[in-house]
């Protein structure tokens, strides 16, 4: 590009941020008011957790020593009855989501199996004790009666990923990876491959890890498992297309699967709330392994 | 946490106006610009621990704000097609010029266009944008080529359209 090219493009966009109307005489007041904003959230939650534990401690604290059975009725009373003298309290109101008896699929409560790929699913032992007539065992027998009840997915976000030594985009480490230190979002074609969405999640350091996930063509990304699925310059469009890439590292050649455990559609057709555990082998099939569980959900 | 809230308020005085252009110049729109600034500047007082200095702070703000950009286009990239079909009626000093420039920026992938902001209208080395924006140095050089090339095409292209019209 010759000189007197650039020079015009330069000044253009020195026009065009010239041509800017003035910085807002209260900008500085909107962003008091959005870190005044942060402060109390913050404060609300640190509030509410410091409530849940006095609750729990209370609860501890109150039972008799060799109640009865247990039961759990559902709705924000927990009401303890036996042969001992009859304690009430309150607990957590279970989540929209725990209480209509869904099972808690989120990221947040992975442990070593989900991490690994696998999904969470009924019989993981993450379900909520709140159903109807739920059952617990005497406290000296079984699990306590305290332990905390899974509330679901939370509104955040969550990436978590196991590396296999030799993995060449994670290299070997662990990645576990959560708002608010970072950005999670969803793209759409042309970051997305064809037909399917891009999970980003980046912060300023900057870190950008990118998920690009999409089904065979002329399919919708839904529940389920993906086995088969390579990059998407190497798709024929039968096989679904799985990339899972930091900044600039990635793999020249994919062999992998996903599984969608949960998908609610957004706006602009992405989706809402992407639920996904993945396992993506580099080079070759039984190249090492990287293998993660992402969570992002755009819900208000 | 006052020292805090004096350093971030200090900062917005020196930095706001730059990073508006900036995000202005990403995103297109002076609102969603204005929009950014203040998140960026929320994100740095969250952040604040782990900023060292001025300079580390000037670098956090402007990556946050192109990170910000390049997450809004999550939702704007239907409005920016809409854009390109219906130009944007906000009144202007050139709308010709106006309009070329930022369907041009607009035409360009995210990472061009932040590549070509931040070299040639911040004045960013090839280093500094290959930081900001978490890519190597020789992918800021050809993004930005590129970016410049597809530009002038465009620009060019525009300018013919505009004779063509006029003649």
């Amino acid at each position: 590009m010759r000189p007197d090219e650039l020079e015009r493009i330069e000044a253009a966009m020195r026009e065009r941020v010239a041509a800017l109307p003035p910085r807002p005489a209260d900008g500085w007041a909107r962003v008091e008011r959005r870190i005044r904003r942060y402060r109390m959230q913050r404060a609300a939650t640190a509030a509410g957790a410091a409530l849940a534990a006095a609750l729990a401690l209370a609860v501890l604290f109150t039972m008799p020593p060799k109640p009865g059975p247990v039961v759990v009725r559902p709705g924000p009373v927990t009401t303890v009855t036996g042969p001992a003298p009859t304690t009430t309290s309150t607990t957590t109101p279970p989540t929209r989501k725990a209480a209509a008896g869904r099972t808690p699929t989120g990221p947040e409560g992975a442990t070593g199996a989900t991490r690994a790929g696998t999904p969470a699913g009924p019989g993981t032992g993450r379900q909520a004790a709140t159903g109807p007539g739920t059952t617990r065992p005497d406290r000296n027998s079984g699990p306590s009666a305290t332990a905390p009840v899974d509330p679901g997915p939370r509104p955040g976000n969550r990436l978590t990923l196991t590396s296999e030594a030799g993995e060449p985009v994670a290299q070997g480490q662990p990645v576990d990876l959560t708002d608010p230190e970072m950005q999670f979002g969803f793209l759409p074609e042309p970051y997305a491959p064809e037909g399917g969405v891009r999970m980003w999640i980046t912060n300023p350091t900057p870190l950008d890890w990118t998920i690009d996930l999409a089904p065979p063509r002329g399919e919708s990304l839904h529940a389920g498992a993906y086995t088969g699925a390579t990059l998407p310059g190497d798709s024929s469009g039968r096989e679904p297309v799985l990339r899972v890439a930091r900044n600039d590292r990635g793999c020249d050649k994919v062999f992998g699967s996903f599984t969608i455990h949960r998908i609610e559609p957004g706006e602009e057709g992405l989706p809402s709330l992407l639920d996904v555990s993945f396992v993506q082998h580099c080079g070759t099939p039984d190249g090492p392994a990287l293998r993660g569980r992402v969570w992002i959900t755009q819900r208000p | 946490m006052r020292e805090r809230d004096a350093t971030i308020r200090a900062l917005y005085e020196v930095h706001a106006d730059g990073l508006r252009a900036l995000a202005y110049l990403l995103t297109g729109e002076r609102a969603l610009a204005e929009e950014l600034v203040q998140e960026a500047f929320l994100a740095a007082w969250k952040s604040w621990s782990r900023i060292r200095d001025h300079d580390a702070a000037r670098a956090y703000l402007r990556s946050t704000v192109v990170n910000l950009a390049r997450n809004s286009l999550r939702r704007k990239v239907l409005e920016v097609r809409a854009r390109f079909a219906a130009p944007d009626d906000a009144v202007a000093d050139d709308p010709a010029q106006r309009l070329d420039l930022e369907r041009a920026l607009a035409a360009l992938p995210m990472r061009k266009r932040a590549c070509v902001v931040l070299r040639h209208y911040l004045g960013c080395s090839e280093q500094e944008t290959a930081r900001l924006l978490g890519i190597s140095a020789g992918t800021v050089k050809s993004q930005t080529a590129k970016g410049l090339a597809q530009l002038q095409r465009h620009l060019l292209d525009a300018a013919g359209e505009g004779e063509h019209a006029t003649g």
